[in-house]
């Protein structure tokens, strides 16, 4: 076969040619696709639970259930992601149980998101599912010493 | 120091604010709720987070900068739970108990919270009333002029041809809780008493204390100026003393927002 001649397809600007025209749709396209939800996102997440002091016994729960728990902080364990809010409870011997409160964030980490966050594409498609929503990654719960509580 | 350009912008924007909002409406002064029996213990749940939003936001998106930063001991969540317990103490028995949060962008939600009071009461404690307080993510039916701002933090905004002086703001709201039910009782946006907010609205000759004072809308929203008006937003761009009125100005609108709206929200306000 002889050389091929450059295929020109019709555009809005007139005959431009293919190499032009697939680069002109493809970049749209890719910024649309991630601006719509976030490529990284899936059903679970890490979560390390840290306290201060550590070798806290910490349990999670969510809308009543336990998810699970970590028996000696710093510890991470892996829990489905969701809308409703995440509770941790932490305790150790002489400290004032702890109850940490996630109420989880929206996803905005990727770039499409923030380029495009004004449209609100993104989080429409995002909050159609559960993985919009992102639980604080490595939650340090403060311990308080049971003698040293605020008066009360 | 602020170029006569800047501070006449600065002004226009501020007498236009001031004068929309005059014409808006007023926010109406706290209320008290009826019990429907009487309560003598109450435990106070302090949920603020403790980190506090930092915004700017200006005419186009892109110029927008938000971040969320832990500002170091400020001690928020210490500071709303003393302020219950001194507006509350000399009426009820008053115990605190400070619940730590995730920054959020979701508004306070009763539901959820209810859930969490029943989980949790054997580590909160039995009372006849639960006060949550928490930061508030959606202000818009707070103040017209907070719109973009939420939560406990700092925000300034712009346009092409107005710059609002920067703010601090302690948007947040109390919540009355059953204790045999855990069902709602009373929901309110943290006021403050506008007499007690006066010395912070210092110096008295800045355009945004003038801003806040004229504005009807803003009479009882807990929100103060800060002095540097060139201010562009970002935590690292704050110096040291900005920081440091930043924080006093902060604390002291929670402490006294908090006390403002539950003295009236139970009428712990009048001396018995």
């Amino acid at each position: 076969m002889g050389r091929r001649a450059k295929r020109r397809i019709p555009s809005i600007f007139g005959r431009v040619n293919l190499a032009f025209s697939r680069y002109f749709l493809v970049i749209p396209v890719c910024l649309q696709v991630i601006g719509c939800s976030n490529p990284d996102a899936g059903p679970t997440q890490h979560i390390l639970v840290s306290t201060n002091p550590a070798g806290a016994l910490c349990t999670l729960t969510r809308d009543g259930k336990t998810l699970g728990s970590v028996a000696e902080t710093p510890g991470s364990i892996e829990i489905s992601k969701s809308q409703s809010l995440l509770v941790i409870t932490c305790s150790k011997p002489g400290f004032e149980t702890a109850i940490y409160v996630d109420r989880g964030e929206l996803d905005q980490t990727s770039v499409g998101n923030m380029i495009f966050r004004g449209s609100g594409l993104g989080q429409m498609v995002d909050a159609a599912g559960d993985n919009g929503r992102k639980y604080t990654k490595a939650p340090l719960i403060d311990l308080v010493p049971t003698s040293a509580k605020p008066s009360e | 120091m602020i170029n006569i350009v800047q501070s006449f912008r600065i002004f226009v924007g501020s007498t236009l604010l001031a004068t929309i909002l005059s014409a808006c409406g007023v926010v109406p002064a706290p209320s008290p709720v009826a019990l429907k029996s009487p309560a003598h213990s109450i435990v106070v749940v302090s949920a603020i987070p403790k980190e506090i939003s930092v915004g700017y936001e200006g005419a186009i998106a892109f110029g927008n900068e938000s971040e969320t930063i832990n500002p170091g001991r400020w001690d928020l969540p210490d500071v709303a739970a003393n302020a219950a317990k001194a507006a509350l103490g000399d009426h009820f028995a008053v115990t605190t108990k400070s619940l730590a949060t995730s920054p959020t962008d979701r508004n306070f939600n009763a539901v959820e919270f209810a859930g969490i009071l029943k989980s949790q009461q054997a580590t909160l404690g039995p009372a006849d009333l639960y006060v949550v307080i928490s930061p508030q993510y959606d202000t818009s039916q707070i103040t017209q002029a907070a719109v973009g701002f939420h939560g406990f933090g700092i925000s300034k905004r712009s346009n092409p041809f107005f710059t609002w002086p920067p703010i601090v703001h302690t948007f947040g709201i109390v919540a009355l809780f059953d204790g045999a039910d855990f069902k709602l009782i009373e929901q309110r946006n943290l006021q403050i008493d506008i007499e007690a907010r006066a010395p912070l609205l210092e110096p008295q000759n800045h355009v945004g204390a003038e801003m806040i004072s004229v504005g009807g809308v803003d009479r009882f929203v807990p929100v103060a100026p800060l002095s540097d008006a060139e201010w562009t937003g970002g935590w690292i761009k704050l110096t040291k003393d900005q920081k440091a009125e930043a924080q006093q100005k902060m604390t002291k609108l929670l402490d006294l927002s908090v006390r403002f709206t539950l003295e009236h929200l139970l009428e712990t306000g009048k001396k018995p």
